[in-house]
C-alpha cells in the first residue's frame, strides 16, 4: 500500500510537472539593446576629416556639409 | 536635429545602377540581398524613368507596427533601424512594407529564410558604432563616421539625394525651380511648397489644388 501510494505521488509529481510554464514575456531592457548617439564613435579609421567626434554640433554641421555637396546650385567654397 | 530622407530625382536617373553596387560593397551585402534597387518604368519605351529604391525610413513605419518581436527602433535622426538579435525572420515586415525594403538571405539547400536585412541608411544597428560586431550584422556605420550614405554620395547624376530631409528638399525644390517643369505635379506644394533657401517660389494657379 506505502509503495502504491509512493508511486501515485511519484507519477502525481510528475504530471503536474508538465503543467509548469515558463514566462514567455520579455522584460524591458533585458534584451533589446540601446543604440548609442550618431555622433558617437570610436575612431576605426574611417571617421571623415572636419568634426570632432563625441560633439554633437560638430557632427550636425558636418552632415549638413556634406548633404549640401549634392546641391548643383550651391556655390562652391 | 536632422531627419534624414532619401529623395531620387526621376528626371536624373539614368538606370547605372551604381547606388546598388555602392550599397554592396559598402555593406559586405551577401548574394540574393539587395538592400537598394533601380525600378525602371516604362521600360524600353521612350520617356522611360527610373528611381533608385530602398527603405525610405517611414516617419509611420508599417514594418515597425507589424512585428511580432518588436526589432525595430527609430534613431534620434529619424532612420529606422532593427535589431537582428531579436528578429526571427517571420517575414512580415516584407508583406507590410510598400516598398519591398526588407530582404531575406537564403541559407541552405531548402531556401531556409534567414533574419531580415534592409537599408540602414549607413547607420550600422544597435552595436557599438564602428565595431566589428556592428559591421558583421549591419554593414558600415557611415553616419557615424560623417558620412552620408554612400549610394547617395556615389551617384554619377546626383539623382539620389540622402540626408537634412528639409536640406534635401531645398536642393531638390530649387532644382526643379530652375529646370522650370516639374512643380506643376499635384501634391509639390505640400511637399515643396515653402522655399527657406531662396530661389523662386514654385508658381501657383489660382483655383487648383496643388
Amino acid at each position: 500500500m506505502r509503495q502504491l501510494s509512493a508511486v501515485l505521488a511519484l507519477a502525481g509529481a510528475c504530471a503536474l510537472a508538465g503543467c509548469g510554464e515558463r514566462m514567455q514575456t520579455i522584460p524591458v531592457g533585458a534584451v533589446k539593446k540601446v543604440d548609442g548617439q550618431a555622433w558617437q564613435i570610436r575612431d576605426n579609421g574611417y571617421v571623415a576629416s572636419g568634426w570632432t567626434p563625441g560633439d554633437e554640433a560638430s557632427w550636425t554641421a558636418q552632415i549638413t556639409r556634406r548633404t549640401q555637396g549634392q546641391n548643383d546650385y550651391a556655390p562652391r567654397l | 536635429m536632422a531627419r534624414m530622407k532619401f529623395i531620387c530625382d526621376a528626371e536624373r536617373c539614368i538606370e547605372c545602377n551604381g547606388c546598388v553596387t555602392a550599397c554592396k560593397a559598402e555593406h559586405d551585402i551577401p548574394w540574393g540581398v539587395n538592400r537598394r534597387r533601380v525600378v525602371t518604368l516604362n521600360d524600353g519605351v521612350p520617356g522611360e524613368r527610373s528611381i533608385s529604391v530602398a527603405c525610405m525610413h517611414c516617419s509611420d513605419a508599417p514594418c515597425m507596427a507589424v512585428c511580432p518581436v518588436d526589432c525595430f527602433y527609430r534613431t534620434a535622426e529619424g532612420v529606422v533601424l532593427h535589431d537582428k538579435d531579436i528578429c526571427i525572420g517571420c517575414g512580415y515586415c516584407s508583406y507590410a512594407c510598400p516598398f519591398g525594403a526588407p530582404q531575406f538571405p537564403t541559407n541552405g539547400a531548402f531556401g531556409l529564410r534567414g533574419k531580415m536585412d534592409k537599408c540602414t541608411f549607413c547607420a550600422g544597428g544597435p552595436e557599438v558604432n564602428g565595431s566589428e560586431a556592428e559591421f558583421e550584422k549591419y554593414g558600415r556605420n557611415r553616419l557615424a563616421e560623417g558620412k552620408l550614405p554612400a549610394c547617395a554620395e556615389m551617384c554619377s547624376t546626383k539623382a539620389l539625394l540622402g540626408g537634412d530631409g528639409d536640406v534635401i528638399a531645398d536642393i531638390f525644390r530649387t532644382r526643379v525651380l530652375n529646370r522650370g517643369k516639374g512643380s506643376e505635379v499635384w501634391g509639390w506644394g505640400t511637399a515643396y511648397g515653402k522655399p527657406t533657401q531662396g530661389g523662386p517660389r514654385a508658381p501657383v494657379v489660382e483655383g487648383k489644388k496643388s
